[in-house]
């Protein structure tokens, strides 16, 4: 036993010191770490492959241009310059030294070859195919009736999507494939004047030719290219399930603005794992927050760690679900009052900001952008008054007995609160909600969905499986714009979620609508300024193609109408912010906060200043590349 | 019936005496006894406070907060009284379904024989050979667990099986004893020589594995909901393991983490000194040595 | 017509001979039959079980890519719906039977299910790719956690007094109240956050390009702290089983005349106790090693490990039908094999059954 007990004791020691040795410190190499999923049975060499490529999409692959999701900014990058001129037309000038990952330069065709492929945040607006003036050139032509009004818009909707991902040489008979497909259809023009449906590059499409294209598109995603298919500052070296290595691109043409040499990404499923990895120094960002002590913990235990946060034009509440007859208007707005805001917060992400205005769609900032001074003044505000919710519960048949609340017909007022368990905020936000009601007396059974998928579906579905939710109550998935808030609150999320009616083919018969609005959001909401009502999907339509303004009238009305119908309680406005190593990362923003010691910066510069731009600039969520080669480094500013 | 529960009766006066009998059990059975009268009586003795007190998260114990706050600030002694009850009833509800269930069909299956016997086997089997996390895992998908019936019935549908397996065999080897065999020349009903003479017999290898299955449903519940996928009230104990588990960098969270493990790891070590002393005591086999 | 009644009898004599020798050979190993068609039919209701579960999932795949496509590509819903049921490999409108001939005929083919989002991933690809991890991990656990528990109830069974056996009681007593998950978590906190003497996750460290013995040592590395968690806990599992087998056993008349014989108490322990109270625990040793195979995502997921369970986890949040249907056929597989050969093993092994039969 004791000769086991020594050999055990000597394989241990040899095979620390051993990898040990190996790890560690090593080469003093320009490294940058981070912590990015991506399939771990396998990823397939380019971005439009349906597969979850990782850090690829984010240092790989780049689009014309790149914007920060946060703050509008935006930097040309495969473009070197867009000419919007007053005919309709948009010309795309590319970089004449471009070039893929295997050395052949970008050009004209494969910019074609994207827009063939993949229907863009464009295509609906464009009223024909793309043209190819020269190698290094590409002329958009927009349709009259729906374009954009705004220069700023039109560099903002093209910078929606990556355009440098299809390479023409590699995936040229799917590409000439789709594109005969496209051309044997209806012409918008032609057939339907003004239209403002789905008709990508001014084609509507039937449903035979969707099934040929469909049938093309999976045999495109399919192909799997030997070397990565990108153009991006970093190259793919690397890669194994959990780690993925990426390296300089030495013939980017920006190659002098990238700052590190080498990129690892770790494939870590488990949060507190990755905070674990942030406190011992192993990943030199992340994103986002972590709970209250976590972050206080990752601060003080790893001295060369700096939080910093920044505004994100993004809210968190409560949705109510519509389909639940007890949600009456004055239920509803009795809500308004009962939560202590700064609480729920507090509990959530206490750096967050706490809200009193009703739920419009867009968050207050951002509301401030788009209302004239007076507007934005009158809007409806709320307070954590109990008095007067229980006055306006009562008004509406509610009865207490005791410390529980009634419904009209007697029974318990209990309801079920939905969440998506994989999003920390959503989680303990849902947790200080029920902590709120159940003092004031409303039963509420927490709904755990153990993922978003899993969540919204339930939440959405026709079956009533949860009576309200904690979600992100106004969002702007895209750029600041009240089209992109809106098509968020009505179409994409809240609007299913809320369960708003809809457009049917009845309403078509009754003269509602044309026809292709079937599907679309069907409220009727009174303007702000008292005289009639106004059609919530009209307004939708045409929001990009208004100027200043009208776009001033039409959003007041929007956040007016919306407001009016407290479909859900606007909780918080959050605060983003990230982990960033000040070893890591040279010339990091704030550095007049955290040089002083108090590495979690808590100041949050405000919406417009010079820190603003520079806090939003260096998170690499929300920049991507721009980060790296704009927001690192010596040329930061 | 009146001999039934007659035997019953001296069946429960033989059991409290085994359970003196061995400091083991004694000790196995009051730690039980404690973590019961916690449940039905310590909420009303502590009364619990959902509500969130954001800024006062993982503060250290005091007065107030004899084990600290969590990381939404509440209390986490009272989370652990209030939680024992939800532990306790769906460690106890699982037990009894597996056990009911699973000497039901064993009984039916070794003394009947035949086809039905056949039938219930090829059915044991079927529950022992499916991969029990795995499905567990796709049930708390489906059925959204948020209920101790439910969730309880979920975990027993793995555990009756062997417990069904092991009764038919030890039912079969009974079945051709002697007193037995004199019970069926004397004409006695089936149904009153299962309830007189099988199970009395078979009743602390019963008593046992109900304990048994209690260990391991905690384990699977606790474990379902560290993975997240069960949602119950912040106050239970796998939900404030999970919680801990997502602020595991923090130092500070190791009260919200070691007050369930400990409790916990209590009431496995009374199950375990329980089921322990009372197999020592009437299991023959180590009673000879 | 001698001559064809000759030949007939040949003929019948022949057949019945062949006759005899098969029924003998099915009665003498009636019962090796009996199990082998038991296990057949397990496998096929397992079959049948797991294509059922998963149609009861809610969570409509189809809904929730749309979804995607929706907000990817910037177009209607209805459009996306109608993109989705084409680019996925999974026609909803078929009924239940329908689904049911695809699932078995698939299986007959050697098709366990492919991927709904990526037709290169099919159940046996995930196989061959997160298998070997899972199997090393608690492969080499089991291995560990049973000789060592072997050893340690063998002696348990012989010396019952004494502050090692107090000792080990108690470590037996505590192994069994922590859950491994727990212990595993608790090694993370101290060896691996507090102490950082082990890594946190993964397992193997890419950055540092090795392969070859390097390699090995670094996966060892990375695997040391999942395989003591996994192990503090079987330990203690089988020491039980093997202190009550092996008690059993010391109470047999031929350990009694061993002693008589002047026999040392090591002989005893070494040939005779070892061998004839591991005997049960060998079938253990095999439903155990099938039990592998259904994995163990919780495991996985404190260490981060690409194993198996993970990997079925995973697949549940996606919602991917055919793959997950083909991973529980594949574990139920493993588990009736790994059923059958103990059931087998047992009868082998102890002769006293087999003539019992």
């Amino acid at each position: 036993m004791k000769t086991k007990g020594k050999a055990l004791v000597l394989v241990s020691s040899a095979l620390m010191t051993l990898t040990a040795c190996g790890g560690g410190g090593g080469k003093k190499e320009s490294l940058f770490r981070l912590a990015k999923t991506w399939d771990k049975t396998g990823i397939r060499y380019h971005y439009n492959s349906g597969s979850n490529i990782g850090a690829l999409s984010w240092f790989a692959t780049e689009g014309l241009i790149q914007y920060v999701r946060t703050t509008d900014e935006y930097f040309f990058q495969l473009a070197e310059s867009i000419d919007h001129a007053n005919d309709h037309t948009s010309t795309i000038h590319l970089r004449t030294n471009a070039k893929w990952h295997d050395g052949s330069s970008f050009t004209a065709d494969d910019v074609l070859a994207y827009y063939g492929m993949i229907y863009t945040t464009v295509s609906n607006h464009l009223i024909s195919f793309p043209k190819k003036i020269d190698d290094y050139t590409v002329k958009l032509e927009w349709k009259p009736w729906m374009e954009p009004e705004s220069s700023e818009t039109k560099n903002l909707m093209i910078a929606q999507d990556k355009v440098g991902t299809v390479k023409y040489s590699i995936f040229k008979q799917y590409v000439d494939t789709a594109q005969n497909i496209l051309r044997y259809q209806d012409d918008c023009t032609e057939k339907f004047v003004n239209y403002m449906g789905w008709a990508p590059y001014g084609k509507i499409n039937d449903a035979e030719a969707d099934a040929l294209y469909n049938d093309n598109f999976k045999r495109f995603q399919a192909v799997n290219p030997d070397v990565f298919c990108g153009t991006g500052p970093y190259k793919l070296a690397n890669l194994t399930q959990t780690q993925m290595l990426l390296t300089k691109n030495e013939d980017y043409y920006l190659a002098d603005k990238i700052p590190f040499n080498r990129i690892l990404a770790e494939n870590i499923s488990d949060l507190s794992t990755t905070y674990s990895k942030l406190k011992t120094g192993e990943l030199d960002y992340q994103d986002g927050f972590a709970p209250n002590a976590t972050l206080d913990e990752i601060i003080s235990s790893n001295q060369d760690m700096v939080h910093i946060k920044a505004y994100d034009p993004a809210s968190v509440g409560i949705l109510f679900n519509f389909k639940n007859s007890k949600w009456t208007d004055g239920v509803r707005k009795a809500f308004q009052y009962i939560f202590d805001r700064e609480e729920v917060k507090n509990a959530s992400n206490k750096y967050a900001v706490a809200n009193y205005y009703g739920l419009s769609g867009v968050v207050s900032t951002e509301a401030k952008k788009f209302l004239s001074e007076e507007d934005f003044n009158n809007l409806p505000t709320y307070r954590h008054d109990e008095a007067e919710a229980t006055r306006l519960l009562q008004e509406a048949g509610w009865t207490k007995s005791g410390n529980q609340w009634n419904l009209p017909g007697g029974e318990k007022a209990s309801f079920t609160l939905g969440y998506d368990g994989s999003n920390s905020i959503m989680s303990s936000t849902a947790e200080a909600v029920q902590g709120a009601l159940n003092s004031f007396g409303i039963e509420v059974r927490l709904s755990r969905a153990s993922d978003w998928g899993t969540w919204y579906q339930k939440a959405s579905s026709e079956t009533m499986n949860y009576d309200f939710v904690v979600n992100w109550t106004e969002l702007g998935l895209s750029f600041a714009h009240p089209k992109g808030c809106y098509d968020f609150f009505f179409n994409d999320q809240n609007g299913p979620i809320i369960h708003f009616p809809r457009i049917t083919m009845q309403d078509v018969e009754a003269g509602y609508c044309q026809g292709y609005e079937v599907g679309g959001i069907k409220l009727d909401l009174p303007k702000h300024n008292g005289e009639g009502t106004f059609k919530a999907y009209e307004y939708l339509e045409k929001l990009y193609c208004l100027n200043n303004t009208e776009l001033k009238e039409a959003t007041a009305d929007l956040i007016y109408g919306v407001a009016s119908l407290n479909s859900g309680v606007a909780l918080f406005r959050n605060v983003s912010g990230g982990f960033y190593s000040k070893k890591a990362i040279p010339n990091l923003p704030q550095s007049e906060y955290w040089k002083n010691g108090n590495r979690n910066v808590t100041v949050i510069p405000e919406v417009g200043t010079t820190a603003y731009f520079d806090c939003a600039r260096i998170s690499v969520e929300f920049a991507n590349e721009a980060a790296l080669l704009y927001g690192y480094g010596e040329q930061a500013k | 019936m009146k001999k039934f529960f007659s035997s019953l009766g001296s069946f429960l006066l033989k059991v409290w005496k085994t359970i003196c009998a061995n400091k083991k059990t004694l000790v196995g059975f009051f730690i039980f006894v404690f973590f019961i009268l916690i449940a039905i009586f310590g909420p009303m003795i502590f009364p619990y406070d959902p509500s969130t007190h954001g800024l006062n998260y993982f503060e250290a114990p005091s007065w107030d907060h004899p084990l600290g706050t969590d990381e939404a600030g509440r209390d986490i002694f009272r989370q652990l009284i209030d939680g024992t009850r939800d532990i306790l009833s769906i460690a106890l509800l699982t037990s009894a379904i597996a056990v009911t269930f699973g000497t039901l069909l064993g009984v039916i299956s070794g003394y009947a024989g035949g086809w039905l016997d056949r039938i219930i086997q090829i059915v044991s089997n079927l529950f022992l050979s499916i991969p029990s996390l795995p499905v567990l895992l796709m049930l708390s998908a489906i059925f959204n667990i948020s209920n101790s019936f439910f969730f309880a019935l979920t975990l027993a549908a793995f555990s009756w099986a062997g417990l069904c397996r092991a009764v038919r065999s030890q039912i079969m080897s009974l079945k051709e004893r002697d007193f037995i065999l004199i019970c069926k020349v004397m004409n006695v009903s089936k149904m009153k020589i299962i309830m007189t003479e099988l199970i009395p017999n078979i009743a602390s290898y019963i008593l046992i594995n109900f304990i048994v299955i209690i260990r391991n449903a905690i384990i699977g519940s606790v474990g379902i909901m560290m993975l997240g996928l069960a949602d119950f009230q912040p106050s239970n104990w796998g939900a404030m393991l999970f919680r801990a588990k997502a602020n595991i960098t923090s130092i500070k969270a190791l009260s919200l983490f070691l007050s369930p493990a400990v409790c916990i790891a209590l009431i496995q070590t009374g199950s375990i000194l329980l089921s322990n002393g009372l197999d020592e005591t009437l299991n023959p086999k180590l009673k000879k040595n | 017509m001698e001559e064809t009644t000759k030949k007939t009898n040949k003929f019948t004599s022949f057949f019945k001979k062949i006759g005899f020798f098969l029924s003998e050979i099915f009665i003498k190993y009636r019962f090796f039959f009996s199990r082998l068609g038991i296990s057949l039919v397990t496998l096929a209701l397992a079959i049948i079980f797991g294509f059922l579960v998963v149609k009861l999932m809610p969570g409509d795949v189809v809904q929730m890519y749309a979804k995607q496509l929706a907000d990817a590509r910037k177009i209607p819903y209805e459009e996306a719906y109608r993109q989705a049921v084409q680019l996925l490999n999974y026609d909803p409108s078929l009924n239940l039977w329908q689904q049911l001939g695809q699932y078995l005929s698939g299986i007959f083919k050697g098709n366990f299910g492919v991927s709904m989002f990526n037709s290169d991933v099919t159940t046996l690809t995930i196989i061959r790719d997160f298998l070997p991890w899972t199997l090393f991990l608690s492969g080499a656990s089991l291995l560990i956690s049973f000789v060592l528990g072997i050893a340690l109830g063998s002696k348990m069974a012989s010396k019952r007094k004494g502050f090692g056996h107090a000792a080990a009681n108690t470590y037996i007593v505590v192994s069994g109240s922590i859950p491994d998950y727990l212990f595993g978590l608790i090694l993370i906190l101290i060896f691996a956050v507090g102490l950082r003497w082990f890594p946190i996750s993964g397992n193997y460290d890419i950055l540092l390009e090795m392969d070859g013995w390097p390699w090995i040592l670094n996966v060892l590395y990375h695997a040391f702290l999942p395989i003591v968690a996994y192990s503090f806990v079987q330990i203690g599992v089988w020491a039980i089983s093997m202190r009550g087998s092996a008690i059993g056993t010391l109470g047999e008349d031929y350990i009694y005349a061993a002693r008589v014989r002047g026999l040392r108490e090591r002989t005893i322990r070494a040939k005779y106790l070892r061998r004839n109270s591991m005997l049960p625990l060998i079938t253990s040793l095999a439903v155990s090693f099938g039990a592998i195979f259904g994995g163990s995502p919780l495991m996985e997921n404190i260490f981060n490990y690409p194993g198996f369970g993970a990997e079925f986890n995973n697949r549940i949040g996606l919602r991917d039908y055919f793959i997950i249907q083909g991973l529980i056929v594949f574990m139920s597989l493993m588990i009736i094999l790994a059923n059958f050969v103990a059931d087998s093993l047992y009868s082998i092994i102890d002769p006293r059954i087999r003539r019992g039969n």
